[in-house]
């Protein structure tokens, strides 16, 4: 189930988030912003920010998994 | 998941390129690596066409690659020599916003003004890189224009839902020379343990253009296999690079802007499927070119090609500014234009 929501999160919100601007009913820089408040409220991810990430993994002594993935 | 610590990256501004090396081209990429830095593997592949990406990636196959770098961070330091393979050679440039060609970017995305407009995409650090070789006037090498080929080149295909287990071997392919057999598992490659198709690549990416052996071991049935890949001069060349963002931009520079495909029809065996109208890359429109023009020759060239070839005859026989000549049918009418390289 972590993975399907992984992948539902990284792909599937950007696809429809795709869809959406297609619409006409948000810009890109709009999406980018909303993606970024999801991320930031997900306690599963971090956002973007690679020194913050490495620390966490030292204190939790876990691997990194680092995706990247263009903006929407 | 929850074994890892997950981050999520959007851009390349401020990304340090000695650390984070892939293929560029990739609008999905992930790193499995330790805080020190030591890189496990990397996952994520793609080629040809959106509509064929389940032949790289699946759920599975993501899931089997956590698993192999789950292993080897357990195992960790201890196979840290193992691992030295993975991270590649010192860049050119630290970070993608020191390439001339993209310093008016800054190390952060401005969230405040312009957000997607401040983003360093991956694929322009490609579109970089070799634009800096063209302002130079230097011909652009086989590992810069065909980077990170695709296993394909060698005859193999993998089953998209493991780590790197083969599924199909082409018939007289390099593969197929050292008796790899659908159902083999490449455990590693050049010394450098596998935990997806994307390290495969990785191996590939760095192996010599004018030939190579990569030795590679293999399970099969229960036993250890050591095998040696010869993969001859010109090898990369047989991979194709025209799916990739990228590509734009080289059309941009030697096709004037067209978008070429195949037609049986014509001589060369392509077609103008698209003219660009803006800028540099509506050259070719403006010097006459339109859709659907059947191309009889195009810079010397007249027997059956690929837009591939076409383009890379060109990075190499023309700097900018030289004229490109395309002769082509229309309605059953000839006609011939001249553009100039950008």
């Amino acid at each position: 189930m972590k993975t399907i929501s992984f992948l539902t999160l990284v792909l599937g919100l950007t696809a429809f988030q795709a869809m959406e601007a297609a619409d006409g009913k948000k810009t890109r820089d709009e999406m980018v912003i909303e993606d970024r408040v999801d991320l930031k409220g997900n306690s599963d991810w971090i956002y973007n920010d690679i020194e913050t990430a490495k620390d966490a993994a030292r204190q939790a002594n876990k691997p990194l998994l680092i995706v990247f993935r263009c903006i929407p | 998941m929850d074994e890892f610590v997950c981050l999520r990256m959007i851009q390349m501004n401020g990304v340090d390129l000695a650390q984070f090396q892939f293929d560029f081209d990739m609008s999905f990429a992930v790193f499995f690596m330790n805080p020190d830095g030591a890189i496990y593997g990397r996952y994520g592949t793609r080629a040809d066409r959106p509509d064929e990406a389940d032949r790289f990636v699946s759920l599975e196959g993501l899931a089997a690659s956590m698993e192999a770098a789950l292993a080897l961070h357990r195992n960790y330091p201890g196979n840290a020599d193992f691992l030295q393979g993975k991270k590649g050679p010192e860049p050119e440039y630290a970070r993608a916003e020191l390439y001339p060609q993209l310093t008016k970017y800054t190390p952060k995305i401005n969230y405040e003004n312009e957000v997607a407009k401040s983003c360093i995409h991956c694929h322009q650090i490609h579109n970089a890189e070799r634009q800096e070789l063209r302002d130079a006037g230097k011909s652009i090498p086989d590992v810069v224009l065909y980077p990170y080929p695709i296993p394909d080149v060698v005859g193999i295909r993998f089953d998209p839902d493991t780590r790197s287990t083969v599924a199909e071997v082409a018939p007289n392919s390099p593969a197929d020379l050292l008796n790899l057999q659908p159902g083999d598992q490449i455990l590693n490659a050049n010394e450098q343990p596998l935990v997806s198709m994307a390290d495969f690549q990785w191996v590939l990416h760095h192996a010599s253009p004018g030939g190579a052996t990569i030795p590679i071991k293999v399970w099969r049935q229960g036993k250890v296999a050591t095998l040696d890949l010869v993969l001859e001069d010109g090898w990369r060349k047989k991979t194709d690079f025209t799916w990739r963002v990228s590509t734009w931009d080289l059309r941009r520079m030697v096709l004037g802007g067209m978008v070429l495909e195949p037609d049986k029809s014509a001589p060369t065996g392509l077609a103008v499927k698209g003219a660009g109208k803006y800028g540099e890359h509506g050259v070719a429109r403006r010097a006459g070119v339109r859709e659907g023009d059947v191309i009889i020759e195009i810079a010397g060239i007249h027997e059956p090609s690929t837009e591939a070839q076409v383009i890379a005859h060109l990075l190499s026989t023309t700097k900018k500014g030289d004229p490109v000549a395309v002769s082509i049918r229309r309605n059953g009418k000839e006609m011939s234009f001249t553009f100039n390289a950008q």
